[in-house]
């Protein structure tokens, strides 16, 4: 961040609005960028948003107040990233949605997909049967009802479409009130020709009664196997889309009577953006997670580094998303307040490891215990003062000297000292028979350990290496311990950025206008496979590639795009012969001309599984098959710019030397230099024992390490 | 790594180990045999009397201990998404444990938890017949087991070993369990019912060596590809499986070198020793001392199943008491004295079997903080009564198919004890009750005409039991595996000709209480899209029928499995008429399947025989579900009124259960509760139930004379005279209990 110049023009702006904070970053056309911070109102979020926008603005010392009009009139486009549509999901306070299914399926939402009732949990929490516990009902079951008619697998009718059941079911549900109807029959998206049909008989009725409620459809807006995902998801459009459209809309407003002319964006799960106006809106429910990765794909492509593994530290969970060849990971299934959703979203593993975490004994095996529940915001570690007196990991930072008690969130929060050691003495370190000094070293060393543990496994479950991979870290609490859970690792770098505490802000200011697109498909290859057979799957493949980019088109069209800037890249998704799960291909080609280029594909398959799983677990002879096809489709966006400036001295200027600190680590006490993030510049150099302090974030240097700013600002940990 | 040609002396009798692989140059056999030593010498594992390596730095132990756990859950998640099969896909059916070079469990992974004791016992009958001096251990030497005469929990599940050597030390195995669903057996699948020999089963592999440097021998490849339908499948999970375990190789490796070598040893068994104590500690915690009796009943019916020997053509019952005495030192016995004998078909359990499923049990309750492994076992005892049907002497010649149908059953009585005594300690929200399930099993041509044996995976499909404090889960409680699922209809369909109509729950399974259970989920399946499909069960457990699922604290039994065949329908002309088929399975006494479809109604009472079934049949698999706890006269209008709301009970239970007068509000279908009528009805089946009441001195003496009188059914009989046959002890208690002469005996002589 750059506060010490005035910005010719803001051309970019993007919020993350958080559960508790809002962060807005202002892009100015040389690439120079401001992050405000604001409060997140729920209820109405253009109020939160305007407020961080008017903190960024006065970073620069501009009254947004007085100036909105002629800042805002210049900006060529705003990004929106954040819990609006995720709210009507965790409050139930989405539209009222009436389900209609196969029949036999009624009591989906009760019994859900049983994994449902541990998913999300802590790992004990997994194995303890007494904790299974399903989330609400997403449906009370009277809002459900199904309807004969059955797709077999192959794609064939099997029980035709009962008209009659469809219409008892959508006047029942006219009759009950609803908003709006989501349907998902089983294979629709193979073959979605019930779909379709019940949704002309329901607007048929709808006519007849006098009451259009909106109909969507699964087979429209989530064309991918495993019908209870796909329930989800059609659900979460249907009952989120339009109250989080009206939180978008009334932010857009907002934005427009301060002088904003240009439609606002929103982030989707998959790290496109599009216009709020959007089809399949449900795709930004998962906006916020996500910025972060947006902002590490940015920083790959700034850099030239192709592969980075990515880590956000919040209050209670760690989350880590890799970028590989400058582009991240992409899931089918996500999973989200313990629901799975069939939403193509940035892969993510999350594991419960915060600031926020409960630090105990445990009684009977002697063990200290992080988590799995948290203190929160309110009332907070210890150290806050407000109630709490079970410790916490960030008491444990505290107690070590490596976070300031008079600089958190820049002196606006005074931390107990005291109390948080007297705390951990009695509730802890006693019953151990410790020094309490030990455990809270102890707790911040196992912490940093789950997350290393959880870095090294997104890696090798994937069959990647650390030596092949950057680390990059953000989140308010990212850059604290990363030198202890990278260490020991052999990444190929490892960095953060000052401005980490706003950084999924900063991506989703980042996102090029993008849309992804799936369709399932049955393209069997077996094993020696002709030509012709090879050719004919090729010609099926293009087909559905066709459609696709087909698709992406009308819908840029429909949000008001220009088509022709369209780029378009073709995506397969490859298995051996029975396997259960495939593997994500771009195409190393544009479209498949004959059994070579076929070839090519499953080459390209062969290659990502063999480094992914082993070589040993190459299966030929099964031969290979395609479920599913997708295409990107994006549109360049105007970005921020990294500024790069001349290397200083490794010497960081007096100024930026705050003093010096006690802090426990290695077992002992030992003098750590403090110095303020904000005065460090390009080419300083600072060495360990170092506490690195700003305002919203603190970097953690033990003896031996070194950071060095480089000319764009990161800095990297030597 | 480099190859080492280890274990290369072999010994013959009398002559003394030369140098091995082992610690210190010892061979497994000498760290084996010196570890069992000195276990019973200290009564602790393997000797340590003072773990102080972790106790030294209990940071540094956690660190080590969340490295080990954290490269077993990757291989776990490396395996699922190469393997091929829905049950390790959906259901998850495979777990990655990591073991002491004398074959003891220090860690496992999430997964199906059965198999940390077997497929250590699997390792230590290896060592005990010298592999290293017979048969050859070096790196990167791969080995396969499912032979459960020897240890396991049946055929199906087959262990993917791999050595892991130090510098030319063996320091630890590690182990991959997968289910399969296509071992070659004789009927249907992995899990076949009506044979009683081993060779029926399918395919055996007795600690054999399958490869070295990491990869499968080709003989071994075209085996397979030889020996079963679904080879691509078995390949693919067993190829899913080598990786795991050479992934995990590298990661213990790494943790070697960064941890140290002395540390590596030394933790591995500190960690068991440590998990001994901790569980010594949670049962003095959490339950009370005493001593725990309940009783299991395991049926055997045989008569009509087309077997090779006609000597094992009949059925038979077999009662087992089960008694838990727990000490004041935190030490339990299980005691399962009072037995039957075992019989002639393959779901006789084993003594590895019955220490899997303890240890699943443990797993999911007193052990169930990630650190469970064979020191969870240690405070232990099973007395399992030799040849009974927990413990037969010979089972070489043996099917194994089904052992965890009594297997599972017996712990399903122990957990019963264990609800029981953390009931008295107050632990009111741990009260466990389980009960398993069986599936439908099919072979032949699918959809696609491929000739392949088919499972379904609805084994997840049981309603979960009350505790004292909730209701149980609709559905969630299987047995073996914690992350229980039953996946997605998309990915079964694509598993076996049929559709799937109704996933509906059964609001009369539910097992009533002042907390209820959950309620099962019936599947109604339409044969389709194949031919020549044989029928069968995927046996599990839970198929019996004399013992209900027992309720706790005054809560209601829950229900019986159902299993309907209804053949020769008329399901497609329904379809072409338009009509619709049955999609839930409605009033026991008037299911659906019934009222709704003509056709023949076959309603086996217990596993069937293999039959025959054509496009149109209807399988109809209704699993039971736990019971209830409490009085379910006392539960609250409000889960009363949601369960109506929600389709979990009836109006009708709701008046004759819970004496709940409710209504249905006509104009939004609500449901409201007339609270006075409610009262004045549950004081009348408080009086009702008196009423009905009988003093236990007469109810006593009613019973006694039947018994005098021998007045039972003749496989009861026989079922308390293998018992009283079996158990001198049993016999006596028997008689005593019931007052009846030194010399009776339940059959007539």
């Amino acid at each position: 961040m750059d506060s010490r110049q005035e910005p010719l023009r803001a051309q970019i702006i993007a919020c993350d609005a958080g559960g508790t904070m809002t962060d807005t970053i202002i892009v100015d056309a040389q690439g120079r960028f401001s992050i405000g911070k604001a409060s997140t109102t729920p209820h109405d979020q253009s109020i939160g948003y305007i407020e961080s926008l008017a903190d960024g603005f006065g970073n620069w010392g501009i009254d947004f107040g007085d100036r909105a009009a002629a800042l805002l009139g210049s900006v060529d486009a705003i990004v929106y990233a954040g819990t609006a549509m995720l709210n009507a999901l965790i409050t139930g306070t989405g539209s009222r949605v009436g389900v209609i299914v196969r029949r036999g399926d009624e009591d989906v939402f009760i019994h859900q997909r049983v994994s449902q009732s541990w998913l999300g949990l802590s790992y004990a929490d997994t194995l303890h049967h007494a904790a299974h516990h399903y989330p609400p009902p997403l449906v009370p079951r009277r809002l459900v009802h199904g309807v004969s008619g059955r797709i077999d697998c192959l794609g064939k009718e099997v029980i035709p479409l009962a008209e009659q059941e469809i219409r008892q079911a959508v006047e029942a549900l006219l009759d009950e009130g609803v908003e709006s109807i989501a349907v998902c029959l089983l294979f629709s998206y193979i073959n979605p020709a019930h779909e379709l049909a019940l949704a002309g008989i329901a607007r048929d009725v709808m006519r007849a009664k006098g009451r259009e409620v909106p109909v969507h459809l699964s087979c429209k807006l989530a064309p991918i196997s495993r019908e209870q995902g796909r329930l989800n998801t059609v659900w979460l459009h249907a009952a989120a889309v339009d109250t989080g459209r009206k939180q978008y809309e009334a932010i857009e407003r907002s934005l427009h009577q301060r002088g904003y002319r240009n439609p606002l964006q929103v982030v989707l799960s998959h790290g496109g953006v599009a216009n709020i106006r959007y089809s399949r809106l449900h795709e930004s429910a998962f906006s916020g997670p996500i910025g972060g990765l947006l902002g590490a794909r940015f920083m790959a492509r700034e850099l030239g580094i192709d592969n980075w593994i990515c880590a956000d530290m919040g209050g209670t969970s760690f989350d880590v998303g890799l970028i590989r060849g400058q582009e991240p990971l992409i899931e089918r299934e996500v999973t989200i307040t313990r629901r799975i959703f069939n939403m193509p979203t940035l892969m993510m593993e999350t594991i419960t490891a915060g600031m926020g975490l409960y630090v105990t004994v445990d009684p009977v095996t002697q063990r200290i215990t992080l988590g799995p529940e948290s203190a929160g915001a309110d009332p907070g570690p210890v150290c806050y003062d407000k109630g709490n007196e079970t410790p916490t990991v960030m008491d444990c930072a505290l107690i070590t000297g490596l976070i300031n008690p008079h600089n958190y969130l820049g002196g606006k929060v005074r931390l107990n000292v005291d109390k948080a050691l007297r705390m951990l003495e009695e509730k802890c370190a006693r019953s151990l028979n410790v020094d309490p000094c030990y455990i809270a070293e102890g707790v911040l060393r196992l912490i940093a350990s789950q997350m290393k543990e959880q870095l090294r496994t997104t890696l090798s479950i994937r069959g990647l290496s650390p030596v092949d991979y950057h680390v990059l870290a953000y989140g308010g609490a990212g850059p604290l311990l990363l030198a202890l859970y990278t260490e020991g690792l052999p990444f190929k770098g490892v960095a953060t950025v000052p401005w980490a505490a706003g950084f999924s802000a900063f991506g989703a200011a980042t996102v090029d206008l993008m849309h992804r697109y799936e369709k399932s498909v049955g393209i069997v290859i077996p094993h020696g496979a002709g030509d012709d057979w090879k050719s004919r799957m090729g010609e099926a493949i293009n087909a559905a590639w066709d459609e696709l980019e087909s698709q992406a088109r009308d819908d840029f069209l429909d949000e008001g795009l220009e088509v022709d800037a369209v780029a378009f890249k073709p995506i397969a998704f490859v298995r051996y012969g029975a396997q259960m799960e495939d593997l994500e291909i771009r195409s190393p080609i544009r479209r498949i001309g004959s059994a070579s280029d076929l070839d090519r594909l499953l080459e390209a398959f062969e290659r990502q599984y063999e480094q992914t799983y082993a070589g040993v677990a190459k299966h030929e002879r099964a031969g290979f098959e395609i479920f599913d096809l997708g295409i990107e489709a994006s549109i360049p966006k105007v970005k921020p710019r990294l500024r790069r400036r001349a290397p200083a001295s490794p010497q960081p200027v007096a100024s930026a030397v705050k003093g010096q600190r006690r802090i426990h680590f290695d077992g002992h006490w030992q003098e750590a230099t403090i110095y303020d993030m904000d005065a460090l510049v390009p080419g300083n150099e600072v060495v360990g024992p170092a506490v690195i302090e700003a305002a919203t974030t603190t970097c953690f240097l033990p003896i031996g390490r070194k950071l060095r700013m480089d000319e764009l600002a990161v800095m990297w940990l030597e | 790594m480099d190859h080492v040609n280890a274990g290369t002396i072999a010994v013959g009798a009398g002559q003394e180990e030369a140098r091995g692989i082992g610690s210190d140059g010892m061979t497994l056999r000498q760290m084996l045999k010196r570890s069992r030593q000195a276990y019973e010498a200290t009564g602790c594992y393997r000797g340590i009397t003072n773990p102080c390596v972790l106790q030294r730095d209990p940071v540094r132990a956690e660190l080590f201990h969340t490295r080990l756990l954290s490269a077993l859950i990757a291989g776990r998640e490396k395996t699922r998404m190469i393997s091929a099969s829905p049950y390790v896909r959906e259901v998850s059916e495979l777990a990655i444990g990591i073991y002491t070079p004398e074959g003891d469990n220090i860690a496992q992974s999430t997964g199906i938890q059965a198999h940390s004791r077997s497929m250590g016992e699997a390792l230590q009958w290896m060592i005990e017949q010298d592999w290293e001096g017979r048969v050859g251990i070096a790196p990167g030497d791969l080995f396969w087991f499912n032979e459960c005469s020897i240890a396991g929990m049946h055929p199906a599940d087959v262990y993917d070993i791999l050595p892991i050597f130090w510098q030319g030390e063996l320091v630890a195995w590690v182990v991959t369990v997968i289910m399969e669903m296509d071992i070659g057996a004789i009927t249907p699948g992995c899990m076949p019912v009506p044979n009683i020999e081993r060779a029926t089963d399918g395919i055996r592999f007795a600690g054999e060596k399958v490869g070295s440097r990491d990869q499968l021998r080709h003989d071994i490849h075209l085996k397979c590809e030889l020996s079963f339908d679904m080879s691509d499948v078995f390949l693919l999970d067993r190829k899913g499986a080598i990786a795991a375990n050479i992934h995990i190789r590298g990661e213990v490796e790494k943790m070697i070198g960064e941890f140290g070598l002395d540390y590596f040893k030394s933790a591995g068994g500190e960690l068991i020793e440590m998990e001994r104590r901790n569980q010594l500690a949670r049962l003095r915690r959490m339950t009370v001392p005493g001593r725990y009796r309940n009783v299991g009943v395991f049926e055997y019916f045989m008569k009509d199943q087309p077997l090779t020997w006609l000597a094992a053509r009949k059925d038979v019952i077999r009662v087992a008491p089960v008694e838990t005495r727990i000490e004041t030192s935190g030490r339990v016995t299980i005691d399962l004295e009072g037995a039957g004998e075992w019989g002639w078909h393959s779901c006789n359990a084993t003594p590895s079997g019955m220490w899997g499923c303890l240890s699943i049990s443990l797993v999911q309750t007193l052990s169930c903080d990630g650190r469970a492994n064979l020191g969870s076992l240690l405070p232990f005892d099973l007395e399992l009564p030799r040849n009974s049907i927990f413990n037969p002497q010979d089972t070489r010649p043996l099917a194994q198919a089904n052992i965890w149908a009594t297997t599972i059953e017996s712990f399903g009585v122990w957990l019963t004890s264990l609800s029981q005594a953390y009931y008295m300690r107050g632990f009111r929200e741990e009260m466990l009750g389980f009960r398993s399930a069986f599936a439908i099993a099919m072979a032949g041509y699918d959809q696609y005409g491929v000739r392949r044996p088919m499972v379904s995976g609805t084994v997840g499909t049981i309603g979960a039991a009350a505790s004292a404090v909730r209701d149980g889960l609709s559905p969630g409680g299987a047995v073996p595996v914690p992350h229980v699922d039953v996946g997605n209809v998309e990915i079964w369909e694509q598993f076996m000709p049929y559709l799937d109509l109704s996933r509906r729950l059964n609001p009369y399974s539910v097992g009533p209480g002042k907390y209820r259970s959950g309620l099962s989920m019936p599947t109604i399946s339409l044969i389709f899209g194949g031919r020549d499909i044989t029928g069968g069960a995927l046996l599990a457990g839970g198929t019996y029928n004399i013992l209900p699922n027992l309720g706790l604290g005054g809560g209601y039994p829950g229900a019986k499995l159902v299993r309907a065949v209804v053949r020769n329908t008329n399901a497609m002309e329904l379809i072409a008429e338009g009509k619709p088929l049955p999609a839930q399975l409605g009033h026991p006494a008037h299911p659906d399947f019934a009222s709704m479809l003509k056709g023949d109604i076959w309603l086996p009472h217990h596993v069937p025989e293999p039959f025959e079934l054509q496009t149109g049949d209807v399988v109809v698999d209704a699993n039971g579900a736990a019971g209830g706890y409490g009085d379910p006269l006392e539960r609250e209008p409000g889960r009363i009124l949601r369960d109506l709301e929600d389709g979990s009970t009836t109006v009708d239970i709701a008046e004759r259960i819970h004496g709940a007068v409710c209504h249905q509000r006509e104009d939004d279908g609500c449901w409201e509760i007339d609270a006075a009528a409610t009262s004045a009805l549950r004081e009348q089946h408080r009086k009702d139930r008196k009423a009905r009441a009988v003093p236990v001195h007469d109810w006593w003496q009613g019973v006694r004379q039947r018994l005098a009188r021998r007045e039972f059914h003749p496989l009861i009989a026989e079922m308390y005279g293998s018992s009283m046959a079996m158990s001198p002890a049993f016999a006596d208690e028997f008689r005593a209990f019931w007052a009846l002469p030194a010399t009776w005996t339940p059959e007539v002589k």
